[in-house]
C-alpha cells in the first residue's frame, strides 16, 4: 500500500520540482542578462547604469569634471555661458519638478521679473546631485545674486529610504547604494542569485532604511534623515559663504498638508536644523492654507498656474521681508 | 477593483473561505458570491452599483414580461432599448459631443475630461441582451429567482471583461442543487490562473512600459524617427497577453467555484484567414455579434451585396463597442473589408488549388496565410491603440516609413524578444510533451486547455510538473512584473 502511494507521488513529486527547477533556472538566466530597472541603482560595478559622477566625501557625490557636466547639459547650459559673464543679476534655482518643470516657479519668475536672470536647468536630479551641481557651479565662477534650493517634503523620500552611509557612485561614474543585504546564507545567496536578489527586492529587504516610511514624513522627520539632510547642507553652507552667495531654502508644502491638513512636523524640524547653519528660510504654508483649492493644483498634483502664482508670492514677499530688492511684475522696484 | 490589486486578493480569499464554509447550502453560496462581486464592482466607486442594480432588475424583469407571453415583442425591444440606451449614453456622450463640437468649432466643455464610463458595463450589457434574445427565442427559460440572475449578470470573475456568458453556460449551474460545492478541475484552474498572471503582469505590462510612450506621441517630433513597426508588433502582443491573461484567471477562478467557463481565445495570430482570426479571437463577442446581430440582419441569405452590407455593419458595430473613438469604428472597417475579401478569394479556383497542396508545399503556404493575417490584424491595431484618427494615420504612415533605426527606444529592449521567444519556445514544448502523452492514450479526447490536465491525471509526473509549473507561473509573475501599479487591463476601459 504505502509502495503504491509512494509509487504514485514520487513521480508527482519530482515533476514539481523539475518543472519549477527548470523555470527558476530560466528566470535566473534571464534576470542575471535582464535585470529589473529597479535594481540597477543596487548592482555596483555590474549595473548598466553610466554617469560622469564621482564619490564626494561632503556631498555624497560630485561631478568628475566641469567639462563633463557641460557635456551633459550643452543645450541647458548655453545660455549662461560663461559662467562668470557680467550681465543682469542672477537668480539660480536648484530643485525638482516644481522649479524645473515648464510653467512651474522657474517659469512663473522667469515671466514675472525680466529684470532678473533665472538660471535652471530644467532637469529633475537626485538630491545630492542637486548639491554637487551647485558646488561644481559656484566653484566654476557662477555668482548669482542670489540661490535658491526648493523642495516638497518628498524630495526627502531617497535619502530616507537610502542613507548617505549607503550610497556609492559606480566604477561607471553613475549613482548608486549598496543594498542591505540578510545575514549569513541568506547574504551570499542574495548576491550570487538574481532570483534570489529579486525576492529580496520585491520584499523590500534591500532597503538602506527599513524603519522609514515615507507616508510618515510629514509626521515624523527620521532622526537618520535629518542628519543625512544636515550634512550636504552644511557643506553648501560652507561653499555658498566661501563665494559670498546668498542662500535662500524653500520649503514647499505638500498636497496632503495644503488640502487634507498633513502635519507639518517635516518643515518645523528640517527649518530648526537648516536656521542653525545660517540658511534664510522661506516657509510659505501660510500663503497657501489662506488659498487652499483645488484650483491650486494639476491632475499629477504639480502647482497650477494659480499654485504657482501663490508660490511666486510668497517667495517675494519673503524676499522683500528681509530687505532683498525685488522688483515687482512690471519690472520696477517694489522696494 | 482588479486581478492584480492587493484587495482583490483579500476578497478572493475571505470568499473562498467563506463559500468552503457554506457549501453545503445553496442559499448562503449565492449570496456569498453575489456579495463579493457587488464588493469586488464597487470596491473602486461605489455609486457604479446603482447602475448594475438597475441592469439586474430590469432585464431580470422583462425576461419575466416575455415569459409571461404578453406582447413578447415589445418587451424585448423595451429590454434591448434599455441595455443600449444606458451603454449608449455612457459609452458615446463624449464621442457625440466631441464631434459637435468639431463640426461646429466650438470648445469642448470641460466636464468631458472628467467623464468616466463605468467599468464592465459593456459586457454585462451584452449579457443582459444576450439573455433577453434566448428568452424570446425560448432556448433559455426566464430566471424566476432575481438572486441567481444577478449572479448570472455579476459574478465577479466575467464581470468586467467578460467571457460574454450566455444564460445556458451559467444559469443552469446556479439553480438549487446544481450548485457546485467543490472546486472543479483544481489543477486547470491553478495553470490557468497562474498562466493569466503571467500573461498580464510580465508580458503584456513590460510591453505596456515599453510602448505606451510611442503611442502617446505619433506622429510628433519626438517619434518622428521612430520606426513603429517593431511598436505594433509589440501592442499586438501586449493585447492578446493582456486580454487573454485576464480570461485565463478568470475562467480558473470559476473553476475554483466549480463552474466552467468557454474561452475567449485560441492562437488568434496563428490563424490563416481573418475569417478564422475572429473564430480565434475574443470567441464570445464574436458568436454575440454572429448569432444577435450578423445572423438577424440576415447574414448571408440575402445574396452577394447584402452579406456585403450585413458583415461590414457587424464588424463596425463591433468597432463602436469598444467605446466612444472614431478609431475603434475605423478599426471595424478593414477587418469588414477583409472578410468580405476573403470571401470573394476563397471562392477562386487559385484559392482551392493552394488549400488542397500537400507537404512542403502546404507549409509554405500556411505560413504565408498567417504571415499575411497576422500583418492584417496589425493595421488594424494601428487604428485602434492610437487615440485620434490623425495619430493612428501617423502611426500607420510611420510603419511604412522608416527614417531612423530598425529599434529605437522601448521597442530596442531586448529583454522583451527575449521574454516573448522564452514564452513561446516553453508554450510550444509544454504542448508536444502533453500531446505525446495524450498520443499514448487513444481514449484521451485533445481539447485546448482541457488536453493538459487530462494528460496530467493519466501520468503523475506530468501532473506533478503541471502544478509546478501553475505554482511557478504565479510566482515568476510576481517577481518579473514591472515595478509601480501594475496598468488596468486593457479591455476593462472598454
Amino acid at each position: 500500500m504505502l509502495s503504491r502511494s509512494l509509487a504514485t507521488k514520487l513521480p508527482a513529486a519530482v515533476g514539481c520540482v523539475l518543472a519549477i527547477a527548470l523555470l527558476a533556472g530560466l528566470a535566473e538566466a534571464f534576470l542575471r542578462r535582464f535585470p529589473l530597472s529597479e535594481q540597477e541603482p543596487f548592482l555596483g560595478a555590474a549595473s548598466p547604469r553610466r554617469g560622469i559622477l564621482a564619490a564626494d566625501d561632503a556631498f555624497g557625490v560630485r561631478y568628475r569634471s566641469f567639462d563633463d557636466f557641460a557635456a551633459d547639459n550643452a543645450e541647458r547650459l548655453r545660455p549662461f555661458l560663461p559662467l562668470a559673464a557680467p550681465g543682469p543679476p542672477l537668480w539660480a534655482f536648484f530643485g525638482t519638478s516644481f522649479v524645473q518643470a515648464p510653467g512651474m516657479l522657474g517659469d512663473t519668475l522667469r515671466a514675472r521679473l525680466p529684470s532678473r536672470r533665472m538660471f535652471y536647468l530644467g532637469r529633475n536630479e537626485d538630491l545630492l546631485v542637486r548639491f554637487a551641481q551647485i558646488a561644481l557651479l559656484l566653484e566654476e565662477g557662477l555668482r548669482p545674486e542670489r540661490l535658491f534650493v526648493v523642495f516638497v517634503p518628498g524630495d526627502l523620500a531617497s535619502l530616507g529610504a537610502q542613507p548617505l552611509a549607503t550610497v556609492e557612485v559606480t566604477e561607471h561614474g553613475a549613482l548608486g547604494y549598496r543594498p542591505r543585504l540578510p545575514a549569513g546564507a541568506g547574504g551570499h545567496l542574495v548576491t550570487g542569485s538574481a532570483l534570489a536578489r529579486t525576492v529580496w527586492f520585491r520584499i523590500g529587504g534591500h532597503v538602506g532604511n527599513p524603519g522609514f516610511d515615507p507616508h510618515e514624513l510629514y509626521e515624523h522627520l527620521d532622526d537618520v534623515l535629518l542628519d543625512d539632510a544636515r550634512r550636504p547642507f552644511a557643506n553648501l553652507a560652507r561653499v555658498a559663504q566661501a563665494h559670498a552667495v546668498p542662500v535662500t531654502v524653500v520649503l514647499i508644502p505638500g498636497y496632503h498638508q495644503v488640502m487634507r491638513g498633513a502635519s507639518y512636523e517635516f518643515q518645523d524640524r528640517l527649518a530648526a536644523a537648516l536656521t542653525e547653519l545660517g540658511f534664510d528660510m522661506c516657509d510659505p504654508r501660510a500663503a497657501f492654507a489662506r488659498a487652499a483649492s483645488p484650483d491650486l493644483y494639476i491632475p499629477d498634483r504639480h502647482f497650477s498656474p494659480a499654485g504657482n502664482k501663490v508660490l511666486a508670492d510668497a517667495l517675494l514677499s519673503h524676499l522683500a521681508a528681509r530687505g532683498v530688492v525685488v522688483p515687482d511684475q512690471q519690472g520696477a522696484s517694489a522696494r | 477593483m482588479t486581478f492584480v490589486a492587493t484587495p482583490f486578493a483579500i476578497l478572493f480569499g475571505v470568499t473562498v473561505l467563506l463559500w468552503l464554509a457554506c457549501r453545503r447550502h445553496d442559499g448562503a453560496k449565492l449570496a456569498v458570491l453575489l456579495i463579493a462581486s457587488l464588493v469586488f464592482y464597487g470596491h473602486d466607486h461605489w455609486p457604479v452599483l446603482g447602475l448594475l442594480a438597475a441592469y439586474c432588475g430590469v432585464d431580470w424583469a422583462v425576461a419575466g414580461w416575455i415569459a409571461r407571453g404578453r406582447q413578447p415583442r415589445l418587451a424585448l425591444a423595451s429590454g434591448i432599448a434599455f441595455n443600449l440606451g444606458v451603454l449608449a449614453y455612457w459609452k458615446y456622450t463624449p464621442l457625440l459631443i466631441g464631434t459637435l463640437a468639431g463640426v461646429s468649432g466650438s470648445a469642448l466643455p470641460a466636464w468631458i475630461d472628467s467623464w468616466i464610463v463605468p467599468a464592465g458595463l459593456s459586457f454585462y450589457a451584452l449579457t443582459g441582451i444576450a439573455y433577453l434574445v434566448d428568452v424570446y427565442r425560448r432556448q433559455v427559460a426566464a430566471e424566476p429567482s432575481l438572486t441567481r440572475f444577478a449572479l448570472y449578470l455579476s459574478f465577479f470573475p466575467h464581470l468586467m471583461a467578460g467571457p460574454i456568458l450566455r444564460a445556458r453556460e451559467f444559469l443552469p449551474a446556479l439553480q438549487p442543487g446544481a450548485m457546485p460545492d467543490r472546486p472543479q478541475a483544481p489543477l486547470e484552474a491553478a495553470l490557468l490562473i497562474g498562466r493569466g498572471y503571467f500573461k498580464k503582469m510580465v508580458l503584456a505590462d513590460r510591453i505596456a512600459v515599453a510602448v505606451d510612450p510611442f503611442f502617446l506621441h505619433p506622429g510628433t517630433a519626438a517619434t518622428a524617427e521612430v520606426w513603429a513597426l517593431p511598436y505594433l508588433y509589440l501592442y499586438t502582443f501586449q493585447i492578446y497577453f493582456d486580454f487573454s491573461g485576464y480570461t485565463d484567471i478568470a475562467r480558473g477562478l470559476a473553476l475554483l467555484f466549480g463552474f466552467r467557463w468557454p474561452d475567449n481565445f485560441n492562437l488568434p495570430y496563428l490563424a490563416t484567414s481573418v475569417r478564422e482570426y475572429w473564430q480565434r479571437w475574443h470567441i464570445t463577442l464574436s458568436r454575440f455579434l454572429r448569432d444577435y446581430l450578423y445572423v438577424p440582419l440576415g447574414g448571408n441569405r440575402g445574396g452577394a451585396g447584402r452579406t456585403a452590407v450585413n458583415l461590414m455593419l457587424t464588424m463596425l458595430v463591433g468597432g463602436l463597442w469598444h467605446g466612444g473613438r472614431w478609431s475603434f469604428v475605423l478599426w471595424g472597417a478593414p477587418h469588414g473589408v477583409y472578410l468580405l475579401v476573403h470571401r470573394g478569394w476563397s471562392h477562386t479556383a487559385i484559392a482551392r488549388t493552394l488549400a488542397r497542396s500537400t507537404g512542403a508545399a502546404a507549409y509554405l503556404w500556411w505560413a504565408v496565410c498567417v504571415a499575411l493575417t497576422f500583418h492584417a490584424v496589425c493595421v488594424g491595431f494601428a487604428l485602434f491603440r492610437p487615440t485620434t484618427l490623425g495619430a493612428a494615420a501617423a502611426c500607420l504612415r510611420q510603419c511604412v516609413e522608416r527614417r531612423g533605426p530598425l529599434f529605437a527606444g522601448g521597442s530596442a529592449d531586448l529583454s522583451l524578444w527575449i521574454l516573448l521567444a522564452m514564452y513561446g519556445l516553453l508554450w510550444w514544448m509544454a504542448r508536444q510533451v502533453v500531446q505525446h502523452a495524450l498520443d499514448r492514450e487513444a481514449s484521451v479526447p485533445v481539447s485546448t486547455d482541457g488536453a493538459w490536465v487530462v494528460g496530467a491525471s493519466h501520468y503523475p509526473f506530468v501532473r506533478g510538473a503541471a502544478w509546478g509549473t501553475a505554482a511557478a507561473l504565479l510566482a515568476l509573475a510576481i517577481l518579473l512584473a514591472p515595478s509601480g501599479a501594475p496598468p488596468q487591463f486593457i479591455y476593462f476601459q472598454f
